[in-house]
């Protein structure tokens, strides 16, 4: 893997001077620091650093063809280890030491690399590709790729996936497009003898209509997840709208999970309430103030609406986004300069009142250095989402997120 | 004496070309030669934004470069080549409908089509040139002209906007009779009164016309000044359609 980064820094180099390629990219550091705070004191304070670089790179040999690859690598440290992480809560099946040879701190990979070909009125595009549905903006159930990186402080990229994704434009207003990949939802990094099962390879297909106020598509979706009790095949129906009226900006995307069974028809134990996943939202802009301001409803038809029904694990192995059924994301952005911007964003469970606030000041210090510093701030009663604390079977309970943290995130572009 | 009037009438008509070409000109057929004079089927050009959040602070500057691609007077695309920081962010504009690419989450979205926030500079480059300075369309769709002052050598154009939600209250332009350039815009709104200059700084001749190669946006109420500056500049090339279609335009 690190012979290939290095192929993909120098070898394009070489060919610079004729064709049009160009090597970019950022370095980024996050540091946080959390703390547990508990009948009115610091219980607990931990503290962990991410740093990540990422490399990117275009390179296109002719006219109709390019080529992107983006190579990415992770050190964490402290309470940034997703492996020291799970050991702490007794989560992890083995412990590091049995591995004496694999790296828990260092990860390099390729998370994006392919191809576009365009040829005439159709693209095709295919290697590791981020494919990146719908319109959300924290929410998108018509995203059925890849592991959902909610509300993630270190990357906004979206997980490159294995794929061929053709694109058939009618005009300039309609488009047929879709994806077939060749790798679960999970991305999980054992090979099983069932992922070359014909049944295991997710699809998506949509039609997308440009007219009017609204960018309006719809498709089929076939949901492909590694999970505890192995693979499980959904297959969706999606609606995706995105535009505005006036100087309301308005979007919504759903999936609907349909009645299929083994590839047939089955109404045996459906049910259309729980399978029904939403995110609406709108965006407005008060200009003479500066500000954006920002609302998502989501509703996840699977999550619970009672707190005593929760069940962590799910979460854990990507099952479900989120708990409960109803949640409100609130945002709002202030620029005071073209260049310093404080913005506060909300996350509420309308179902058991939990939420979390982050505030956040954004600071462009040069053209290609930024400054952030920020915070999260967990609120809710015992036993709710957000408190943090959950019982897990075999184990007990664990707290899985702190009472709040302080971060500060340092990048620099190139 | 037929003869000295046909010898002073053939004077006059050698003379003062001009002079007879402006006669009786009005404010919409003036307006008509500037946007004939600018309009092209398609253009390419590759140019600068250089960012001066403090107009008399030539040293603190933030300098971005863009690809533009331009077809008819709708359609307008627009790529970040750098800083860094944005590279890869595309806008695409056509009419009054946007869109925008972000290349790090690889979304694609809808610009909701408001007036006041078109008002807006361009989210994350800042400076003082807004969506809608940016977007497309014909001068004279977008407002009412007549002449405020005819000068020598130039006119002053007074636009009131056609459409009640215009981000502009009126717009001055000042027209010059040569070459039916424009040297300069003035832009006013209800709020600020008058908030803004566009000044042609710099004409050069780029790909066979003549080109404004360097012009100034100052925002009065800001103080802030911003530059574009056209490196270079193809005209009625073939562009590929894909640039110009919303659900391509950013592959």
């Amino acid at each position: 893997m690190a012979t290939a980064i290095v192929i993909l820094i120098f070898l394009p180099e070489v060919i610079y001077a004729n064709e049009a390629f160009c090597l970019y990219g950022y370095l980024l550091n996050y540091f946080q620091s959390s703390f547990i705070y508990n009948n009115a004191r610091f219980k607990e304070s931990t503290y962990g650093d991410t740093l990540l670089l990422r490399l990117k790179g275009d390179w296109s040999p002719e006219d109709r063809l390019s080529f992107h690859a983006e190579a990415a690598y992770y050190g964490r440290l402290g309470n940034q280890n997703p492996y020291a992480f799970y050991d702490n809560l007794g989560l992890s099946t083995y412990t590091q030491d049995q591995f004496p040879y694999n790296d828990f701190v260092n990860e390099i990979v390729i998370d994006h690399a392919w191809g576009l070909a365009n040829l005439g009125s159709m693209d095709l595009q295919f290697g590791k590709i981020p494919i990146a549905w719908g319109s959300g903006y924290v929410f998108n159930p018509t995203a059925k790729t890849a592991p959902v990186q909610f509300l993630d402080q270190v990357t906004e990229e979206t997980p490159g996936t294995f794929g061929i994704v053709p694109s058939f434009y009618i005009g300039n207003k309609l488009t047929v497009t879709g994806y077939l990949a060749f790798q679960d939802r999970s991305h999980k990094t054992y090979a099983l003898k069932e992922d070359g099962e014909l049944r295991n390879l997710p699809f998506g297909i949509k039609v997308q209509l440009i007219t009017g106020p609204f960018d309006i598509s719809a498709g089929i979706i076939k949901e492909v997840l590694y999970t505890q009790d192995g693979f499980q095949r959904s297959y969706y129906l999606s609606v995706d709208l995105d535009g505005g009226i006036q100087d309301l900006g308005l979007y919504a995307e759903t999936g609907v999970r349909l009645p299929v069974e083994h590839s047939r028809l089955s109404f045996k134990g459906y049910n259309l309430e729980e399978s029904l996943e939403i995110a609406a939202g709108c965006y407005y802009t008060l200009v003479a103030l500066d500000t954006d301001l920002r609302l998502e409803y989501y509703h996840q038809g699977s999550g619970e609406s009672q707190k005593s029904k929760y069940n962590v694990m799910k979460v854990l192995y990507q099952e479900q986004l989120m708990l409960a059924e109803d949640y409100l994301f609130i945002f709002f952005e202030r620029s005071f300069t073209d260049y310093i911007r404080a913005s506060a964003g909300s996350l509420c469970n309308l179902n058991d009142g939990s939420f979390v606030v982050y505030p956040e000041l954004a600071w462009d210090v040069y053209s290609n250095f930024q400054f952030f510093i920020g915070s999260f701030l967990f609120f809710g009663g015992k036993g709710s989402e957000l408190n943090g604390e959950h019982y897990i079977e075999d184990i007990g309970n664990v707290d899985l997120t702190e009472t709040f943290s302080l971060y500060t995130r340092l990048k620099i572009s190139f | 004496m037929i003869r000295k009037t046909r010898f002073f009438l053939l004077c006059a008509i050698l003379l003062f070309p001009a002079f007879l070409a402006h006669c009786g000109e009005d404010a919409l057929s003036i307006i008509r030669k500037v946007e004939e004079k600018q309009s092209v089927d398609t253009s390419k050009s590759q140019l600068s934004i250089l960012v001066f959040p403090d107009a008399g602070d030539e040293k603190n500057v933030r300098t971005f470069t863009v690809l533009s691609y331009s077809q008819g007077d709708e359609d307008s695309y627009m790529e970040f080549l750098s800083p860094r920081t944005i590279r890869g962010l595309k806008l695409l504009s056509k009419g009054d409908d946007q869109w925008v690419y972000f290349s790090s989450t690889g979304r694609c979205r809808k610009i909701a089509s408001s007036s006041k926030s078109k008002k807006r500079s361009v989210k994350g480059v800042g400076g003082d040139f807004s969506y809608e300075d940016l977007g497309g369309g014909k001068l004279e769709e977008k407002y009412s002209f007549e002449i405020r002052r005819d000068g020598k050598t130039e006119w002053v154009l007074e636009g009131m906007p056609k459409k009640e939600d215009s981000v502009y209250s009126k717009i001055v332009i000042y027209v010059h009779k040569s070459n039916y350039m424009i040297s300069k815009i003035e832009y006013y709104t209800e709020e600020e009164g008058h908030y803004k200059d566009l000044r042609t700084d710099e004409i050069k001749i780029m790909g066979g016309r003549e080109t404004a190669t360097r012009m100034s946006m100052l925002n009065h109420d800001k103080g802030s000044k911003t530059t574009i500056v056209i490196h270079s500049a193809e005209y009625d090339t073939p562009l590929d359609d894909k640039y110009f279609n919303p659900a391509r335009f950013y592959k």
